[in-house]
């Protein structure tokens, strides 16, 4: 039976900017969750649709790679525990939604990289509910040929104390269309919470097109709350100078990109797996170690 | 335990007094074809305009309320009386106007602005311009600056007004820019010849004194090229339990390399609907300046846009909102590059207290041929309060490589530190907030004449302590 997946910004704004939500409509409805418990690190091989449900205490990776599939995931981390999610999203048509509650105490971090997917669709909502809950992503992008890139991901902090920090580095290129929309939420009662959003895109082709909605709510007065986006082209003057070191510009390119991505591959944590996205980005030397075991 | 100051209801006197309408001058309220047809009839419209409001009133009713936004539940348009009769034809001698009149924009200080500080001055009473003058050097150098009305009835001008007037801001815009285009009546037309640098500021001042009723003035302003204009406009209303509204329009025309600065000071009583467009495009090389306070209205949606169409052109918006109790006010700015190395710059402050909302809003869009264009936005939010509520929803569309776009944005409260250290220089908590609050402001009081920075101040002063002493 179809199932119509959604997405939507927590606030909406002007319609000719066509950023209020996105939809997709899926031939099927995604399984009843799994349940992921124990400690240590799970790998998923994920290539069909699947869906999960992580306790705290450990560091769950998915690689995802499928033509087309529906993954739903949701961290439930009570107090005290941490969850470490890494998502490798390399397939075509993907469209993921995850969901997190965060007790008192609790932590959960989130990796996320997306590479050459032709249609991809990410839901993201964070509930921190628990008082010193903390939250931190590594976001990172690359989309090219006629990609479409959606990301949505809204924060929401009711508890005391709590802290999130998000970060996505992205390179878009050639026809490539991505949206990000980050919503940091601050409910009332979230006194002494704080929370830092921040985006760099680089777009490197004259037909890309980005758009970035970075969203701060707040009901409370004693937060603090940052968000910054930047987003430009390849700096003319670094190309120079390592044009005048015999490195062509193409491959300059390369560089470039790879080099924003890098930060957030570094985040994995795992040395196999970080091998794998560098081998995704074409990476010959991808097979020396890269993270220190 | 740490205590707070406890801020007082505003005396807003000097904005509330009113004095009561002849039901004569009132059409019905609503807004049908009859009605439009009574308020074409009464300005003399040409035919065109005529055939324009009932078009734009078919617009209106197939066009749906923004989904986005600040509820207006409370605004029934049925209520609203879109046309007031004037008591007196435009005036150009200040003696002519009649005395209730006179004494309303005495009391709001128009008529000394105008000696002091003014090169022309116009002043609309509900419906109407009633008093309209400009400096005679001013005049001279072949500026013109008259009500909209006159001016299409004018042969000079009328072509001018026919190929501008809602051309920047059709009637399909929004539900509320073709209620507009059916019921608009009032407002001021600039026009400043090519090289004419007018260094003192044109002011118009609204003002609103019947209950339940609607302002829809129109200002058309053109700027040709290599001219320089700063335009000012002020509005207030008395407080009414019914509802008002404000359905202005603003289209700004900036020539190559000219500059316009347009400042407005917008405190319309708190039952005030105020859902205003203001529209600027600009050649090659030209500049807009918005500079804007918000601190009045029960609910604001204002946007300032900007169409930066010719190569070089550069927009900057320096804004403030201040929301008070029962008060939401959702304002920013839009900006959209169209043209080769074009830049902008947004930098907004925004307060919320007593449970006000507050809410900054931005789109900065940059076209595929806008390569090398820059475009810098901040934002910073002060919550003074729990019980208000402050978001920010900035959004931007990049469609080229070859741009650089920056944002940020912050919100916070006011630092312990810095009260604690004010305090500690003899200032009470209170005037300490105050004053941190004054200062939070500076972005946009350093960008005014001198004199309507200190009414800014004062306004200011007064949200956050209930007396301007």
């Amino acid at each position: 039976m179809e199932t119509k997946f959604t997405t939507r910004l927590p606030v909406p704004t002007f319609r000719f900017l066509g950023v209020n939500g996105t939809e997709r409509v899926l031939p099927a409805e995604p399984p009843a969750p799994a349940a992921l418990s124990g400690t240590g690190i799970q790998r998923l091989d994920i290539t069909a649709d699947a869906a999960f449900t992580v306790t705290g205490g450990q560091t769950v990776i998915m690689d995802i790679h499928a033509e087309q599939a529906y993954l739903q995931t949701h961290l439930q981390a009570d107090a005290n525990e941490k969850i470490r999610l890494v998502q490798i999203f390399h397939g075509d048509c993907v469209c993921s939604r995850l969901t997190a509650d965060l007790a008192d105490h609790a932590a959960a971090e989130l990796v996320q990289i997306y590479l050459h997917g032709t249609d991809t669709v990410s839901d993201t909502e964070i509930r921190m509910n628990g008082r010193k809950s903390a939250f931190t992503a590594n976001i990172g992008y690359l989309a090219d040929g006629d990609a479409r890139l959606d990301l949505n991901l809204n924060v929401i902090q009711s508890g005391k104390k709590s802290v999130s920090d998000i970060d996505v580095q992205g390179v878009l290129r050639e026809r490539a269309r991505k949206i990000f929309r980050g919503t940091i939420d601050f409910r009332q009662g979230a006194a002494g919470a704080s929370g830092a959003e921040h985006e760099d895109v680089l777009l490197t082709d004259p037909a890309v097109v980005n758009k970035t909605v970075p969203v701060i709510l707040c009901a409370e007065e004693d937060v603090a709350g940052t968000h910054g986006a930047t987003a430009g082209q390849l700096d003319a003057r670094v190309i120079f100078y390592l044009q005048s070191r015999g490195i062509p510009e193409p491959e300059i390119r390369e560089l470039i990109a790879q080099t924003k991505l890098g930060g957030v591959i570094r985040q994995i944590g795992d040395a196999d797996t970080e091998r794998a996205v560098w081998r995704l980005l074409g990476r010959e030397d991808a097979d020396e170690p890269v993270t220190e075991e | 335990m740490k205590q707070k100051a406890q801020v007082a209801d505003i005396d807003r006197s000097l904005y509330d007094f009113r004095y009561d309408e002849d039901a004569a001058d009132l059409l019905a309220s609503g807004i049908t074809p009859e009605i439009i047809r009574e308020i074409s009839e009464e300005k003399g419209d040409p035919e065109w305009m005529r055939a324009f409001r009932l078009h734009s009133l078919e617009i209106f009713a197939k066009t749906e309320m923004p989904p986005w936004g600040p509820p207006v539940d409370g605004l029934n348009l049925d209520n609203i009386v879109a046309y007031i009769r004037p008591k007196s034809r435009m005036n150009t001698d200040w003696n002519d106007v009649p005395e209730n009149i006179k004494e309303t924009f005495e009391r709001l200080g128009i008529p000394q602005a105008e000696r002091e500080s003014l090169a022309g001055v116009g002043a609309q009473y509900d419906s109407e311009l009633v008093y309209h003058n400009v400096r005679k050097e001013v005049a001279e150098s072949g500026v013109v600056y008259t009500d909209l009305e006159s001016a299409m009835h004018d042969p000079r001008f009328a072509e001018m007004i026919r190929t501008h007037f809602m051309k920047l801001v059709p009637p399909t815009d929004h539900k509320f820019a073709a209620l507009h285009g059916a019921v608009w009546s009032g407002g001021s037309f600039v026009y400043v010849p090519a090289g004419v640098r007018l260094e003192i500021p044109l002011q118009s001042y609204f003002r609103l004194n019947a209950k339940g009723a609607g302002q829809f003035e129109h200002t058309l302003i053109i700027v040709e090229d290599d001219a320089y204009l700063h335009f000012i406009e002020g509005c207030s209303a008395p407080k009414y339990y019914e509802a008002g509204l404000h359905a202005g329009c603003v289209e700004l025309y900036v020539g190559k390399r000219a500059t316009l600065r347009y400042s407005t000071i917008e405190n319309w009583s708190k039952n005030m609907y105020n859902l205003n467009t203001k529209r600027a495009v600009v050649a090659e090389g030209g500049r807009i300046e918005w500079v804007s306070g918000s601190f009045g209205s029960h609910v604001s949606y204002l946007y300032p846009m900007s169409i930066l169409n010719g190569r070089g052109a550069h927009a900057e918006f320096t804004g403030i909102t201040f929301a008070g109790a029962g008060q939401n006010l959702d304002t920013g700015a839009k900006i959209v590059h169209n043209a080769p190395e074009t830049s902008s710059h947004i930098d907004t402050k925004s307060i919320s207290k007593s449970g006000g909302i507050s809410t900054f809003r931005s789109a900065v869009t940059v076209a595929e041929q806008a390569f090398g264009s820059r475009s810098s936005v901040s934002c910073e939010s002060l919550m003074l309060d729990s019980i208000s509520r402050s978001d920010t929803v900035p959004v931007m569309d990049i469609r080229t490589d070859q741009a650089d776009i920056g944002h940020e944005a912050k919100i916070g409260r006011i630092s312990d530190d810095a009260v604690f250290y004010l305090m500690s220089r003899g200032l009470d908590e209170q005037s300490a907030r105050a004053m941190i609050v004054s200062g939070f402001a500076d972005n946009v009081s350093k960008e005014l004449p001198l004199e309507y920075a200190m009414e800014m101040n004062n306004l200011i002063r007064l949200e956050m302590t209930g007396s301007t002493g």
